[in-house]
């Protein structure tokens, strides 16, 4: 009598195969019906984009529009408009999918993400509201001198430590804001506090003001308030910062949804980019010091400032 | 919080928020995923080249495949996403009797909605 299991196949290989056996006529299917497909291709180029964008993203606290606005619009031709739709539904999926990870691993201060949370959005409204009144190319200068003024302060900073609990005073007290989290690099516990609380939150109402009216992320501005102003360690900036910027872009993308700028065939292959980038970089983020991050942070600042200054001379 | 350290609070809130995005986030992706790939296999939905994307308001919804409107709603996941966590944190705050965040995070909710409403109008 033949035993059943007398020449057993490997569990693991068995069900390998039969997945495989499984999956292969879709994948044919699909190579096959979208290989002749030109959207392949630009759906390539808007996926590697969104992917890069996701990841520095995630690392630095911001939404990756910098990148993604300038690639769809510039390089690809597509509708300034539908750019924009696409690069605030990014911000929405970089912030959300890194800061799973970042709330998780207590980087994020989520209490004082949610107090300045309130002058971000209250800032974004009025912004809004203003926008038709304002000197744009007043304020984009303003903006550019801010960038500046931002990266040479973080630049400073790159070195500096984190405050010790109290530094705030009462505000810190009453609202339960310092915090504490590992940091992987170092394997040291960091106990935080933080300054300046009252002028953070005033500049994080400029921030959201700006942000409503120049249509712009307010990540580049929320990382230096929290960093250089407030006094927070650079990853706990960056995390927190990443954990408030899907809000404040959350009203912007519905609006642009609703008025019909968020086009699924576009904006798809850059929100499943910028997921899976700032997947990869809320994984790298950790165990990057806190001075490289400040480093990075400053380069990022300079681009954006070169980006603003070429639009300014463009007109 | 004193001296910086966590109470079990804090803990049970982080793990809570987190839980949270990274489920919603996971079923926003994977419906994204399985509309776009619909999409890309049906030919006749498709956009050859990025210039003749044009704008998809609500009133093209009704003349949109399956494929076209699950990857909408997908996308609209993604942005739900942050929204329901500022809900979420609002009732675990109001439940824990802390009122202070319960109404920061109501205001910040309502900040959001009229946010959409300004825009909308403008």
């Amino acid at each position: 009598m033949l035993s059943k299991n007398r020449y057993p196949l490997p569990s693991n290989l068995t069900s390998n195969l039969g997945i495989s056996v499984i999956l292969l006529p879709f994948a044919g299917y699909f190579f096959r019906t979208t290989l002749y497909n030109a959207p392949v291709e630009w759906t390539l180029i808007v996926a590697f984009a969104s992917l890069a964008a996701g990841f520095l993203g995630s690392m630095m606290g911001i939404g990756g529009g910098v990148i993604i606005v300038p690639t769809l619009a510039g390089f690809l031709g597509v509708d300034i408009r539908l750019a924009v739709g696409a690069s605030l539904v990014a911000v929405t999926a970089t912030s959300s999918a890194a800061a799973a990870a970042f709330v998780r691993d207590k980087l994020t201060n989520v209490r004082l993400a949610i107090f300045l949370e309130s002058a971000t959005t209250t800032g974004a409204v009025i912004g809004v509201m203003v926008a038709s009144h304002a000197p744009r190319r007043l304020l984009a200068l303003m903006f550019i001198a801010v960038l500046l003024f931002a990266a040479y302060n973080i630049f400073r900073r790159r070195h500096a430590g984190h405050l010790p609990v109290g530094s705030g005073g009462k505000w810190e007290n009453r609202l339960e804001l310092s915090s504490s989290y590992v940091d992987e690099s170092t394997g040291q516990e960091i106990v935080y506090g933080m300054r300046h609380i009252p002028v953070g939150w005033f500049l994080m109402l400029l921030a959201g003001m700006m942000s409503g009216m120049l249509g712009i992320g307010a990540g580049v501005l929320k990382v230096p308030t929290m960093d250089a102003a407030m006094g927070l360690p650079a990853k706990a900036s960056s995390a927190t910062s990443n954990f408030m910027i899907g809000v404040t872009a959350a009203s912007g993308a519905v609006t642009m949804y609703f008025m019909g700028y968020v086009n699924p065939m576009l904006a798809a292959p850059v929100v499943m980019g910028v997921f899976l980038g700032a997947l990869a970089g809320s994984r790298l983020m950790p165990k990057v010091k806190d001075g490289r991050i400040r480093l990075l942070f400053v380069l990022v600042l300079l681009a954006a400032a070169t980006e603003m200054t070429i639009k300014q001379f463009k007109g | 919080m004193e001296n910086g350290q966590e109470t079990e609070r804090d803990v049970e809130l982080n793990k809570r928020i987190a839980w949270i995005l990274r489920t919603a986030v996971t079923v926003a992706f994977l419906l994204t995923l399985a509309g776009y790939v619909f999409l890309l296999t049906s030919t006749h939905h498709i956009a050859v080249s990025c210039k003749d994307l044009q704008p998809f308001p609500p009133s093209r919804w009704h003349h949109s495949g399956p494929a076209l409107l699950m990857t909408a709603l997908g996308v609209l996941g993604f942005i739900a996403v942050p929204v329901s966590r500022v809900v979420y944190s609002a009732f675990y705050f109001l439940g824990r009797k802390n009122l202070t965040y319960a109404l920061l995070s109501f205001y910040v909710f309502l900040m959001v909605g009229i946010g959409i409403l300004v825009g909308s109008m403008g």
